[in-house]
């Protein structure tokens, strides 16, 4: 593939970057930098604005969707969801090695431009395995409300566990970190970007069942062996915030515990 | 009584039980409209003594007709006793998996009035949860000892996972800690679990109801009885052959009751020899040791300040280093450093190129140990010392060093036995 001596820039969806994809393979080239309209950086080259054509993109969708294996089409598609810095040019290479070889992308480990691919991809995993457990509900008729703070775009990967714990039920999940709300509801996950929290649920009384899980807890714990290095290890602060267990009533922060001393410090 | 009490109570009793795993089913095959498993398990919280709480731990009654002399609930023993009603838990079992505070319920009981009649209470519990609310989340309970055999096995047909607490190692220990327990009695369930679990798995696939999906696991108290670690370690392989355990789980003794016959109520835990066996326990499980090859009749205890699997390298010095590029997948597993997540990685990124030093960092192995043991390109790392004493020596930091000094149980004389102690303090002194 020719390297050209030149940016691209596109909107920062998926299917933009597909056009992307499109405009690469088609003609056989790819730039130095791929940058949406977003970001900040301010770059040597003046960008060449790649203008996102649904039609064409969920095309090449639908290629590689019949091109690759089913591992290597979702390496790609979550690959796509990763904080890596350019990942859009790594994804690029992803895609030509998937195209010359069924071999997994997931085992590419030592490969200088699938390896953060690889490690974004166990980044946004490890958030979601650690969410599912971690996120709070609270129960409003069939409703479940939570809110999440993750650092990665997790909550696109949460749909499926929570549609098939509660199928009965609505949950709802606001990501504040990219303002992202997550309906999960009758085996479909659909979402809304850009939105503000909804305040509908900042009215839900405080049931009693809050008070028994922390009297539970504190009742599970085995003084002779306390541990808050270890605690943090499995459960870190930044979870925390959004727990039941550390909400004080009195004090709306985090509860005086050994390990929140230390974070102050 | 109001519900918060009664749930400090019988979760205070429950929390010596070790176990609180979620792993082991997969797919939701149950009939109900809430609740799921996963197969590798969800931590939902963890105490701040660092462990998972993931099922929501309680006794049905903390009242027992029994007087064993390590438990808490035992008969003689002046605390407050509870009761629940199986309607209190399982709404509150409902109420907590609805907010995803669990991922189901761990069940328990002290034997009150007789084993049959306490076995009938948890089946009552279990049928209100599966069939009046639907739920088809993760159940772990106890299978009683001494209870009917058709109790039980209508108990496992509603639950998840079972298991039988050996508690004490050894029978002779059972028979004087335990009076009340028969200790035949204690095995008696877990062969007939194993039996049921093992003829259906003969039949062909079809729905069928499956009895304790996620098997059967056990405990074991260390520290109140006084068996060698060997012993321990021996018994746990046994009973992952004979019976198909998928767990053995040891618990520190923390002294709860004031008897001659047991260790001091100031005795601190013995959480590092707890550690130890964990580490033995995953080596058989995971690393295809045998019991013989991580202790042995001579030296029937852990070395406490190295892990077992650094222990065995140490000894077998004479067989590394091995090569990266060739080494089986049995001998990867040998080396510190390299567990079965890198040794899998290792035989997938050989294929596509030779792996440097660089390379295995980049897979996640913990050079810092390996490098004593293997060899890239065929050479070893450049100014590695080849001396078991410096290896022992390096393979802890100092700090490490002075923490297992102070949770060392062990004497000067049995500490000799393993390594010349004053050199290795000299070595890690001067690094």
């Amino acid at each position: 593939m020719k390297l050209l001596s030149e940016a691209w820039q596109y909107d920062g969806s998926y299917w933009g970057f597909l056009t992307i994809v499109y405009e690469s393979f088609t003609y056989q080239h790819k730039p130095i930098v791929i940058t949406t309209q977003d970001s900040q950086e301010v770059q040597l080259f003046e960008a060449r604005i790649i203008e996102t054509q649904p039609q064409l993109a969920k095309k090449i969708d639908c290629r590689l969707k019949e091109r690759l294996t089913q591992e290597n089409y979702e390496f790609i598609t979550s690959g796509f969801f990763t904080k890596t810095a350019d990942k859009e040019l790594d994804l690029l290479e992803a895609i030509s090695l998937g195209l010359h070889s069924q071999a997994p992308l997931e085992q590419r480990v030592t490969h200088p431009e699938i390896a953060p691919l690889i490690e974004g991809r166990k980044r946004i995993f490890n958030e979601v395995h650690s969410l599912t457990g971690f996120i709070r509900f609270e129960i409003c008729e069939t409703i479940l409300y939570g809110v999440i703070g993750p650092k990665e775009y997790s909550i696109y990967f949460l749909g499926d566990h929570f549609l098939l714990r509660y199928p009965t039920y609505t949950v709802m999940l606001y990501d504040e970190t990219h303002q992202i709300l997550g309906i999960f509801d009758k085996g479909q996950a659909r979402f809304l970007e850009d939105v503000c929290k909804p305040e509908v649920f900042n009215h839900v009384a405080t049931s009693e069942s809050a008070q028994y899980w922390k009297s539970f807890l504190a009742a599970v714990t085995i003084k002779e062996r306390e541990n808050p290095e270890c605690r943090r290890g499995h459960l870190p602060i930044r979870y925390r915030k959004y727990m039941t267990e550390f909400q004080d009533d009195s004090q709306p922060k985090l509860p005086n515990t050994a390990d929140n001393e230390i974070t102050k410090k | 009584m109001n519900l918060e009490e009664k749930i400090t109570i019988l979760a205070e009793s429950a929390k010596y039980d070790v176990s609180c795993s979620s792993s082991g089913v997969e797919g939701a095959q149950r009939a109900g409209s809430v609740g799921s498993t996963a197969k590798a398990g969800i931590c939902h919280s963890f105490t701040s003594d660092g462990r998972c709480v993931s099922l929501l731990k309680l006794l049905l009654t903390n009242s027992c007709i029994f007087d064993c002399h390590y438990c808490i609930n035992r008969r003689s023993n002046q605390i407050p006793r509870a009761t629940f009603t199986p309607e209190e838990i399982a709404s509150l079992t409902m109420d907590f998996y609805l907010r995803n505070y669990i991922e189901g319920l761990f069940l328990s009981s002290a034997i009150i009035k007789n084993p049959d009649y306490t076995c009938e209470l948890l089946i009552k519990t279990l049928r209100l949860l599966r069939e009046t609310h639907g739920f088809r989340g993760y159940i772990h309970v106890k299978a009683i000892p001494g209870a009917d055999e058709k109790l039980i096995q209508e108990l496992g047909f509603l639950a998840d996972r079972m298991s039988v607490n050996v508690e004490l190692p050894s029978r002779a220990s059972l028979e004087q800690l335990a009076p009340d327990k028969n200790p035949l009695a204690l095995y008696k369930p877990m062969k007939q679990i194993s039996q049921i679990r093992s003829e259906q798995a003969l039949i062909p696939y079809k729905q069928q109801a499956k009895f304790v999906p996620a098997g059967q696991s056990t405990q074991m108290i260390i520290g109140a009885s006084p068996e060698t670690d060997y012993e321990i370690v021996r018994i746990s392989e046994k009973l992952y052959q004979n019976y198909q355990l998928k767990r053995v789980y040891y618990s520190a003794y923390i002294p709860v009751n004031d008897d001659s016959l047991l260790p001091a109520i100031e005795t601190d835990p013995p959480l590092l020899r707890e550690h130890r066996l964990y580490q033995a326990d995953w080596l058989m499980r995971y690393y295809q040791f045998q019991a013989e090859e991580i202790l042995t009749k001579e030296k029937p205890n852990f070395n406490l300040y190295l892990d077992p699997k650094a222990n065995w390298a140490v000894q077998h010095y004479e067989t590394f280093p091995v090569d990266i590029q060739t080494a089986s997948y049995h001998w990867l597993l040998r080396v510190p450093g390299i567990g079965p997540k890198g040794a899998k990685k290792i035989m997938q990124a050989r294929k596509y190129n030779k792996l440097d030093w660089e390379d295995l960092k980049k897979l996640g192995i913990v050079l810092k140990r390996a490098k004593y043991f293997i060899r890239c390109s065929g050479e070893t790392q450049f100014g590695v010392v080849h001396d078991p004493t410096h290896l022992i020596a390096s393979l802890m930091s100092a700090k490490q060093y002075q923490t297992l000094k102070k949770l060392n149980t062990q004497s000067t004389t049995e500490q000799l036995s393993l390594f010349d102690v004053d050199q290795v303090d000299y070595l890690i002194a001067n690094q």
